[in-house]
């Protein structure tokens, strides 16, 4: 029998200090205001904190968390209510703290901004494996548990993926990986060296 | 630029790299104590109901993708059940396979001769099926169908959808009265009973002659937990008025009743074979059907949620179009072959994948070999992209 006692809440904790900079990071990397994130990452853990007497054991917990998080952004996505108002404080923090990564105003002509834009042209599927094989180093097994797929679909989604970023970068980057000065006609971006 | 390179590229744009350090000022210690704070576990939240229905679908799409996935194990793994529960209103009994016998409850008794699947049933009977019986109620939506856990939600009349304002952003709320029924394993009782204890607004109340707990969550939101009954109990939340109204409404007009009532109630999305037909007719709206479709083939009597059914359904419509490309395109009959490529090319406006999208990645998949057939070319060198298709779509 499963009760939400002590030891349950004791995991609680431990799952939250142990994930909460991965989690925010997470959610960081993928809202658009990062205020934004204090609800993924809040929505994240109420959940977990009502289904502590069944959280996954060990590792599968943080890609539970992941899991969980990516449902949340897609939630937030859709415009859907929150009916818990909760992390008024880390929502307050992380807007003061915006202009930390908020993008240089000149940034958007550098390769960081076009590898930015190209990911946001890929498939949500395509982009979120290869963000969470980067930004998150996750495995491809670890990915196929957040995503709900095989380790195989990852993989191959993986290097779909990896093929498509390569197209659409391909006539922005110099092999050397630096930006190619003048543009590109039709949608590609205009790029400066050095901006 | 080898993979390694580019993934420095993407390590280069994260937008919140790992050097990052931000000075929380105590923030994250204040939302652990509010979560904490959180009265335990009051119900199945919207979130976490859309989580465990995104779980059973993960679940399917896993073993849709799962290389081994051979029709037979395709049919296990997404419940399909091999035994189709057949009774008539008036006969000794609706389980499956005829091996028990029903008792039927006081509710209403349907008189239309009803096949139901044996996996419904098997949920049916585990459940202490409650019915709103109140003139214009119906079942909106069923969440999860299981014989352990699950809810139904009925509404009085069509959504009422308005757009309310909060801090931070808006959203779009149905105000139809309703209530929702909810029921769990019969282990978590304790846990849930101690835990509606703490609340501030504890009554008791009798519910088909058990005594319930009753807690008001605001002026107009009310739940009644009552006592196990078998392997699961239930809770039944509404917003059917204050206090007074609610516990006439629950004497008034919920009822226990016998399995194939029950049954007959649900909705489209926990498809019987009584409405089976109606649901693929849903799921088939503005989808190109492949030659020799036949739906009777997908057997009588699913018991799957919309998420399942819609992957069962549109699953066979886009094996039944490759497999039409592919014997176009090796019998060299081209014009056939852009027609199953242009039909597969529609599956981005199917309404049910887009419908099933939000829950889980299936349609990604169907989409996936849509577009490794229209890039397949007419020589057919591209045709490695759907390798692997059938154990992927679960093709039978």
């Amino acid at each position: 029998m499963s009760s939400p006692g002590p030891d349950h809440r004791d995991r609680f904790r431990d799952l939250y200090t142990g994930h909460f900079d991965a989690l925010l990071s997470y959610a960081l990397r993928r809202v658009d205001r990062p205020e934004d994130a204090a609800d993924v990452v809040a929505d994240t853990f109420l959940v977990a904190w009502r289904r502590r007497s069944h959280l996954p054991a060990g590792d599968e917990a943080r890609l539970w968390l992941y899991g969980v998080a990516r449902n949340m952004l897609a939630n937030q996505r859709r415009g859907e209510r929150r009916r818990d108002r909760l992390g008024e404080a880390l929502r307050a923090r992380l807007a003061a703290s915006a202009d930390l990564w908020a993008p240089d105003p000149s940034s958007g002509l550098t390769e960081r901004a076009v590898v930015r834009a190209a990911l946001a042209r890929l498939g949500d599927l395509d982009r979120e494996v290869l963000s969470l094989t980067v930004w998150e180093e996750l495995e491809p097994r670890e990915i196929a548990a957040v995503l709900g797929v095989s380790a195989q679909v990852v993989r191959t989604r993986l290097s779909r993926a990896r093929g498509r970023l390569r197209d659409l970068l391909g006539d922005e980057l110099a092999p050397s990986g630096h930006v190619v000065q003048g543009s590109t006609p039709g949608p590609r971006l205009a790029l400066e060296e050095g901006s | 630029m080898t993979d390694h390179d580019l993934d420095l590229l993407i390590r280069d744009a994260d937008p919140f790299p790992a050097s990052h350090s931000l000075d929380l000022d105590g923030a994250d210690a204040a939302l652990l104590a509010e979560i904490c704070a959180r009265p335990a576990v009051d119900r199945l939240s919207l979130l976490q109901r859309r989580r465990r229905r995104t779980r059973q679908a993960s679940a399917l799409r896993t073993r849709l993708a799962v290389s081994v996935a051979t029709a037979a194990a395709l049919t296990a793994a997404i419940g399909v059940p091999a035994i189709i529960a057949e009774h008539r209103a008036g006969s000794a009994g609706p389980e499956a396979g005829g091996r028990e016998a029903t008792r039927p409850g006081p509710g209403p008794v349907s008189t239309a001769p009803v096949t139901y699947a044996a996996a419904a049933v098997r949920v049916a009977r585990a459940n202490p099926r409650v019915l709103v019986t109140a003139p214009g109620w119906t079942v909106r939506s069923v969440e999860g169908f299981d014989p352990d856990a699950g809810e139904t939600t009925f509404q009085l009349g069509p959504d009422q959808w308005h757009d309310e304002t909060f801090p931070g952003g808006s959203s779009h709320v149905n105000e139809a009265p309703r209530l929702e029924v909810t029921w769990y394993p019969r282990d978590q009782y304790d846990a849930y009973r101690a835990d509606r204890a703490r609340e501030p607004h504890l009554q008791h109340v009798t519910l088909f002659g058990q005594r319930a707990q009753m807690i008001s969550y605001s002026a107009t939101d009310h739940a009644v937990m009552l006592p196990p009954q078998g392997e699961v109990f239930l809770e039944l939340r509404g917003n059917v008025g204050d206090e007074a109204a609610f516990r006439q409404f629950l004497a008034d007009h919920v009822e226990q009743v016998d399995i194939r009532t029950w049954l007959a109630a649900m909705p489209s999305s926990v498809v019987t074979a009584g409405n089976l037909d109606a649901a693929v007719r849903e799921v088939l709206a503005g989808v190109p059907l492949p030659p020799g479709f036949d739906a009777s083939s997908l057997g009588r009597g699913l018991a799957l949620d919309s998420y399942q059914f819609g992957a069962r359904v549109t699953g066979m419509v886009a094996c039944g179009w490759i497999e039409e490309w592919q014997r176009a395109h090796e019998s060299g009959d081209t014009a056939a072959a852009d027609r199953a490529a242009a039909a597969l090319a529609t599956s981005r406006d199917w309404k049910v994948l887009h419908d099933m999208d939000a829950e889980g990645d299936y349609p990604e998949v169907v989409w996936q070999y849509a577009d490794a057939v229209a890039t397949a070319g007419s020589d057919g060198s591209g045709k490695a992209g759907l390798d692997g298709y059938r154990s992927a779509l679960g093709c039978h």
